[in-house]
């Protein structure tokens, strides 16, 4: 569906200084698809949103959706798009600028109120209807920006830190929301510093770093491989036998320990004993998730 | 699995034409009517103070009516000169620089389309500005051929607008850039209209626009070399400055098309 063959973009400073944002980038993420986007501040995640949004052109290589150049496509069908920064005209009323962007997004002129009226208890934004756009918190104004997002029936939806200003609440309904979203033709990008929300709702996850594709992480299987990282254990009593099931166990806290990365079935193994040895396990956790811990070893290279 | 065809979709663009015109409205229109009604409230001042003082001076009535002109004239040249200006400032640059254009052309919509449209609203709140003032000014004294002042508002908005649209397209400082190459063009042609070598050709980089001002005179019907002759219509310095005006536009839209829309 979506396709960066070769893709390099190059910016240039008034005094000709050139500055690689993208190089050589190639992926290409398929219908029905999550991907998550992750990469440190200034690796290049932007760029390539802009590159898909055919708001740049690159400069070298070639970006399709669909077959089609970004603009021609976008011009044709429309995408549903959430920026970084929500950007909507401060004098605005919440309920009139999604009636505009609903009717910038084809919708049925008799269509409008019923979109908008969905699309704002969707997000639950009934109390802010009649707000200003500078009236809104932080907050808001991203779930304004993901309302308009979801005004129509998307093949394709690109959200850059969609949960960005967002409450724990609403982050975990924004992570409902993308759950329903998922649908064989439809195609999610989603770019986020965190880790953590990618590693729940994303198929793959693409990890860049200085402008290139590091490498792709298939969640699905690095989730049934389980994670070679440290854990942390977590007992409610039995402390004692601890240190004689975990020799390498060192304390991290009040009835916790930090354990070096082991295989995974010795790990059960020593749970096992420590339980019939009567100790009470609370948990026993990755210190990292498999996404991080891939995104350490991405990084760092 | 089969994926059913894309329908093909269109932003309700026409539709949108009515946010635009609100915009402007709440934007443009109110402070334009304040502005523009402000001077022309003082040039009408002026003139009745004038006429107090000549207190029934045979002379001074003789010349009423051109005075009248003439005031007519001041104001006109102001609104169809900065008017467009006004009108148009930050049309494509505003949306650039707040990061407006980002949601807006996610959308199925051509940004060609969208600010040629918001272009032609522009024009039209122009005139409706320009009839508000007109008919306030009417109220105290004649404004002419409306006619004329007709074409000629509609010329000085090709004229200029187009410049500071194609400005609005390049940099997101487009009125002050726009009033800067103005004067620049007002100087060129003052300075090397009659030099000799190559300095000579230099004006024809820029817009005549300190002929184009005679249609000032032509709308207010005043020949100001002979106050008994009807005024001419400068129609060469007319059709280059409308023809470089459009051919700005026509750039900007080029511009517009080429350019990045957002930095990353």
């Amino acid at each position: 569906m979506i396709e960066f063959s070769a893709v390099s973009k190059t910016y240039r400073s008034l005094l000709g200084k050139r500055v690689p944002a993208v190089i050589d980038f190639t992926l290409a993420v398929r219908e029905g698809e999550v991907l998550g986007l992750a990469g440190p501040n200034g690796a290049g995640k932007s760029t390539l949103i802009g590159l898909l949004l055919g708001y740049m052109a690159p400069t070298s290589g070639v970006v399709s959706i669909d077959g089609e150049r970004p603009r021609t496509y976008i011009e044709r069908y429309g995408i549903g798009y959430l920026s970084e920064l929500v950007a909507i005209p401060p004098s605005w009323r919440t309920e009139n600028a999604l009636r505009r962007f609903a009717l910038l997004a084809g919708v049925e002129p008799s269509a409008v109120q019923r979109e908008v009226d969905r699309v704002v208890d969707q997000l639950g934004l009934d109390e802010h209807r009649k707000k200003l756009i500078k009236q809104l918190s932080k907050g808001n104004l991203q779930r304004v920006g993901l309302a308009q997002t979801l005004l129509c029936d998307e093949r394709v939806i690109i959200l850059d830190e969609p949960t960005h200003g967002l409450d724990p609440m609403w982050t975990q309904r924004f992570r409902d929301l993308v759950a329903s979203l998922r649908r064989p033709d439809r195609t999610i990008v989603i770019a986020s510093h965190n880790l953590d929300e990618l590693q729940r709702i994303s198929d793959r996850v693409a990890i860049i770093d200085h402008g290139r594709l590091q490498r792709v992480v298939d969640l699905k299987a690095t989730n049934a491989g389980g994670v070679q990282a440290p854990y942390r254990l977590l007992v409610a009593s039995g402390i004692e036998h601890v240190p004689a099931v975990f020799p390498d166990a060192v304390p991290s806290g009040v009835h916790e320990f930090n354990l070096p990365e082991r295989p995974l079935e010795q790990l059960n193994a020593q749970i096992s004993e420590l339980i019939s040895l009567g100790t009470l396990v609370v948990s026993v956790a990755p210190m990292h998730t498999a996404l991080e811990q891939q995104f350490r070893e991405a990084v760092a290279q | 699995m089969t994926v059913p065809a894309l329908p093909r979709r269109r932003a309700r663009l026409l539709r949108y034409g009515g946010w635009q015109a609100r915009d402007y409205l709440i934007n443009v229109a109110v402070i334009s009517i304040g502005l523009f009604g402000l001077m022309g409230t003082l040039e009408i001042m002026q003139l009745g103070a004038m006429e107090a003082m000549a207190m029934g001076n045979r002379a001074f009535v003789a010349n009423l009516g051109r005075m009248r002109a003439q005031s007519f004239m001041h104001v006109f040249a102001i609104y169809a000169t900065v008017g467009p200006i006004v009108a148009l400032s930050g049309i494509i640059a505003n949306d650039r620089a707040m990061g407006y254009v980002r949601f807006l052309f996610a959308k199925p919509l051509n940004p060609l389309l969208f600010y040629l449209q918001s272009f032609l609203v522009r024009l039209a709140g122009y005139f409706a500005v320009a009839g508000v003032l007109l008919a306030a000014y009417g109220y105290f004294d004649p404004v002419g051929d409306l006619e004329r002042v007709a074409v000629g508002l509609l010329l000085g908005f090709v004229a200029y607008g187009g410049v500071l649209f194609l400005a609005s397209a390049l940099t997101k400082y487009d009125g002050l850039v726009t009033v800067a190459f103005l004067l620049l063009a007002t100087l060129a042609w003052g300075k090397w209209e009659t030099a000799t070598g190559v300095r000579r050709f230099i004006p024809y980089l820029f817009p005549p626009v300190g002929k184009f001002s005679d249609v000032n005179n032509w709308v207010a019907n005043l020949n100001p070399f002979d106050p008994r002759a009807p005024a001419v219509f400068p129609g060469k310095w007319v059709a280059w400055t409308v023809c470089y005006g459009v051919a700005c536009l026509l750039l900007g839209l080029v511009a517009l098309r080429k350019r990045a829309l957002v930095k990353a």
